[in-house]
C-alpha cells in the first residue's frame, strides 16, 4: 500500500495573491460585490483599494461562499465574487453541494490555494499535497471549475465568468507571502458600508 | 436547525452576527429534552441556552400554537430594528419532539 501519497502533477504557475486580487478588481466596472474570507484573503482586497461592494470577514472561517452565496441569491442582477483560501474552504467543504443545487447564475468562487493554513503559522493543509480543489468542486457539482494555468489564463477565465449564467470556480496556486495590508476592523461599518453599496441602505 | 445543529455555530454567531450587527432570525428544533433516548443529544441541548446567554443574544423558546405568530412577529420586528440576532427555539411541547425510536 503507498502511504506515502505523492504530491499531483501540477502545471500551474505559483501567483501572487495580492496581484491576482488587483486584477480582478481592475475588471469590475458594474458594481460588483467581492467578498472576502478571512485573513490574508480580505487583507489583500483591502489593498487592491477599498470599494463599497467589497465585503470584508473578520472571522467565520469558512463562510466567504456561503455569504456569496446569499448576496448572490438576494440581488440576481448583480455579479458577485467570492475570495477564499483553501484551508478555509476545507473547513466548509459542503456549501459547495449547496451552491451547485442552487446553481445561482451570478456567482464567481475564486480559491487562494497556497497549501498552508497561513495565519495560524503555515502549517500545511490537505490541498497542499493529496486534495485538489478544482476537482472536488466539480465532483460537488460545480462543473464549470477550472485551475488558472497563469496570470493571462486566471485573466480569461474571469472574463468569462462576468458572462457565465452559471456558477464558476477558479483555483489558483499562490505563494506563502502574507497579506499586503490590513482590513480595518470596524464590522459594523464594514456592514453599512456594504449595504449602502449594494443600495439596500441610505446613510444616516 | 436542531439543536446540536446550533452547537455548531458559536464561532459565526460570535465573529459574524453580532459584531456586524446583523438580524439573524434562527428557529432551532429543540432535540435533547422531554422524552430524549440519545444522551448526546441531551448534553448538546444543555449547551444551547448557555451558548446564547452568554453572546446576550434574544432568545425565546415557543411552546405554544396560539403564542406562537405573536412571538415570531414582534421578534422578526425587533430583529430588525434592532439589528441583532434572534434565536427562536421550538420546544417538543409545540412540535411533539422526535417520535421515540426503540
Amino acid at each position: 500500500m503507498n502511504t506515502h501519497a505523492s504530491p499531483p502533477a501540477r502545471n500551474t504557475k505559483v501567483m501572487n495573491r495580492f496581484d491576482l486580487t488587483s486584477r480582478l478588481i481592475a475588471k469590475l466596472k458594474n458594481e460588483e460585490a467581492v467578498i472576502g474570507g478571512i485573513g490574508n484573503t480580505n487583507f489583500d482586497l483591502w489593498a487592491a483599494g477599498h470599494r463599497p461592494q467589497n465585503f470584508y470577514m473578520l472571522g467565520s472561517m469558512g463562510l466567504a461562499f456561503p455569504i456569496a452565496l446569499g448576496v448572490a441569491l438576494a440581488q440576481p442582477d448583480r455579479r458577485v465574487f467570492a475570495l477564499e483560501g483553501d484551508g478555509s474552504l476545507l473547513m466548509q467543504l459542503g456549501s459547495l453541494t449547496t451552491i451547485a443545487t442552487l446553481a445561482p447564475k451570478n456567482l464567481t468562487m475564486v480559491v487562494m490555494d497556497n497549501g498552508v493554513y497561513q495565519i495560524t503559522g503555515a502549517q500545511p493543509t490537505p490541498a497542499a499535497a493529496v486534495a485538489d480543489i478544482v476537482a472536488i468542486a466539480a465532483g460537488c457539482g460545480i462543473s464549470d471549475s477550472a485551475w488558472a494555468a497563469d496570470e493571462d489564463d486566471f485573466e480569461r477565465l474571469i472574463d468569462r465568468s462576468l458572462s457565465a449564467s452559471w456558477p464558476t470556480l477558479i483555483g489558483v496556486r499562490i505563494d506563502d507571502k502574507p497579506g499586503t495590508g490590513t482590513t480595518r476592523r470596524d464590522p459594523v461599518q464594514i456592514r453599512e458600508r456594504f449595504m449602502h453599496g449594494l443600495g439596500v441602505r441610505e446613510p444616516l | 436547525m436542531q439543536t446540536s445543529g446550533f452547537a455548531t455555530l458559536a464561532n459565526v454567531l460570535a465573529s459574524l452576527a453580532m459584531p456586524y450587527q446583523i438580524p439573524l432570525i434562527m428557529f432551532v428544533s429543540e432535540r435533547g429534552t422531554l422524552g430524549e433516548f440519545n444522551y448526546g443529544q441531551s448534553l448538546v441541548c444543555r449547551t444551547m441556552r448557555p451558548v446564547l446567554d452568554s453572546l446576550a443574544m434574544e432568545h425565546h423558546t415557543a411552546t405554544r400554537i396560539d403564542e406562537f405568530e405573536f412571538i415570531v412577529d414582534r421578534s422578526i420586528r425587533q430583529a430588525i430594528t434592532t439589528q441583532a440576532p434572534v434565536a427562536l427555539i421550538l420546544s417538543p411541547l409545540l412540535t411533539g419532539g422526535k417520535v421515540f425510536d426503540k
